[in-house]
């Protein structure tokens, strides 16, 4: 289970991860002193459409117009969560964001997760909990900073500004956008190139 | 103040297990650096000897018929222009693409193999799949190919056809590697890096034993 924690946050700097930790830094910004319930929110999706993806139980990855509407569906929530300041609001953001981030993200496997994959058709649950430990290591930033809000206030209260949680939305709100004009691939290997190539 | 000992609680569980891991891996990477070192040097240890030879071992299973490779941009590496051209040997297919290190990280072990086999009937086509648009460009594939030491034939999958073709059921990675035996049929099916030994003895076996 460690060994696949560990590969995740190996994880967090290969470029096929971007699918995944940009739309969670606009979601980690937004969320601000709600950040452990909106990330938490975030991670469970992400484990569970991973896992249902690796288990071969969910959909294609989306592209045409149910990309299109997965970038609205991300715009529709994050307004909403925008104007209404509400924890159910930022509970939605975070699950419909991670839901649409980890569908269109198709992960590099090393041999962690390699070995969990070759495993996980013939027994899916009995890796549900090896492809949630890959998950929160790939996003350990962001679960560090919900658990360090939980346990020090203060840090809380320093984020606790309109400007980040606009910083957030707007983040949010440009992931939405791109999937819906089709973009996002394309601004995605933009950033993989310049920090690879 | 419940909320607070779970945040403080996870933190601490998540810096911990940070930290054992990067002593740990620190660890496994002075280790694999000498491994390198001493298989990069000009006497090959006995142990690369000792797994040269291939085990015994019970027969790969049969994992049905290969798809064929369609809509292609054309090859590197080769003349040939269909798979059905390698029938009769034994062929590894693997999906990868350039930018993706886990697919980089099997590229020494996949020439290990090919010196190993390549004059016993047996061959390598790289099916190369780019996740990004700056991996669909050729120039950016022959110029990877080339740093990277792929000699065997790479079929320029743009579009990912083939990719998820062969990868059925919305189950699509990178790398993943295939093993088709003499008659076409798929005898080996990995995800992600790894199972060396177990690909060689595959091949080793495959070879050594042409279904009939």
């Amino acid at each position: 289970m460690l060994e696949l924690l560990a590969e995740g946050i190996e994880s967090l700097r290969l470029p096929c991860s971007y699918v995944l930790l940009a739309p969670a830094i606009g979601v980690a910004l937004f969320a601000r002193r709600r950040s452990g319930i909106t990330i938490g929110a975030y991670v469970l999706a992400a484990a569970l459409i991973s896992w249902l993806r690796f288990a071969g139980w969910w959909f294609e990855a989306p592209s045409g117009p149910i990309q299109v509407l997965s970038g609205a569906a991300i715009i529709v929530v994050c307004v909403v969560a925008f104007r209404n300041d509400h924890y159910a609001a930022d509970v939605v953001l975070g699950g419909v964001t991670g839901t649409v981030a980890v569908w269109s993200w198709i992960p590099c496997v090393g041999p962690e997760l390699g070995g969990l994959l070759n495993r996980v058709g013939d027994s899916p649950w009995a890796n549900a909990a090896g492809t949630a430990a890959f998950i929160i290591g790939l996003l350990a930033p962001f679960v560090i900073l919900a658990a360090a809000e939980a346990a020090f206030p203060r840090l809380s209260d320093l984020l606790d500004r309109e400007a980040i949680r606009m910083a957030g939305a707007v983040v949010v709100l440009t992931v939405g956008l791109l999937l819906m004009v089709t973009l996002f691939d394309d601004v995605a290997s933009e950033l993989a190139q310049r920090s690879t190539f | 103040m419940a909320t607070r000992l779970v945040g403080a609680t996870i933190l601490i569980v998540l810096i911990g297990a940070v930290g054992w891991i990067a002593v740990n891996r620190e660890n496994e990477s002075t280790t694999s650096v000498t491994s390198s070192e001493t298989r990069d040097g000009v006497d090959a240890p006995d142990e690369v000897t000792a797994t040269s030879e291939v085990p015994p071992r019970d027969p790969p299973g049969n994992l049905g018929p290969r798809k064929d490779l369609v809509a292609l941009d054309g090859w590197l590496n080769t003349d040939m222009t269909t798979l059905d051209e390698l029938d009769g040997n034994v062929v590894m297919v693997e999906m990868w693409t350039f930018g993706c290190s886990n697919c980089k990280a099997r590229i020494p072990h996949t020439q290990d193999l090919y010196a190993k086999y390549k004059d016993q009937g047996f061959e390598i086509v790289g099916v190369h799949a780019p996740e990004f648009s700056y991996e669909a460009e050729v120039p950016n594939i022959v110029e990877a190919i080339e740093r990277l030491g792929v000699t065997w034939p790479v079929a320029i999958d743009t579009e990912k056809q083939n990719f998820r073709a062969w990868q059925a059921g919305g189950r699509r990675f990178w790398p993943r590697t295939y093993v088709i035996d003499q008659n076409g049929d798929i005898r080996f099916d990995h995800i992600g890096e790894g199972a060396y030994d177990e690909l060689d003895e595959t091949v080793g076996w495959l070879l050594a034993n042409p279904p009939t």
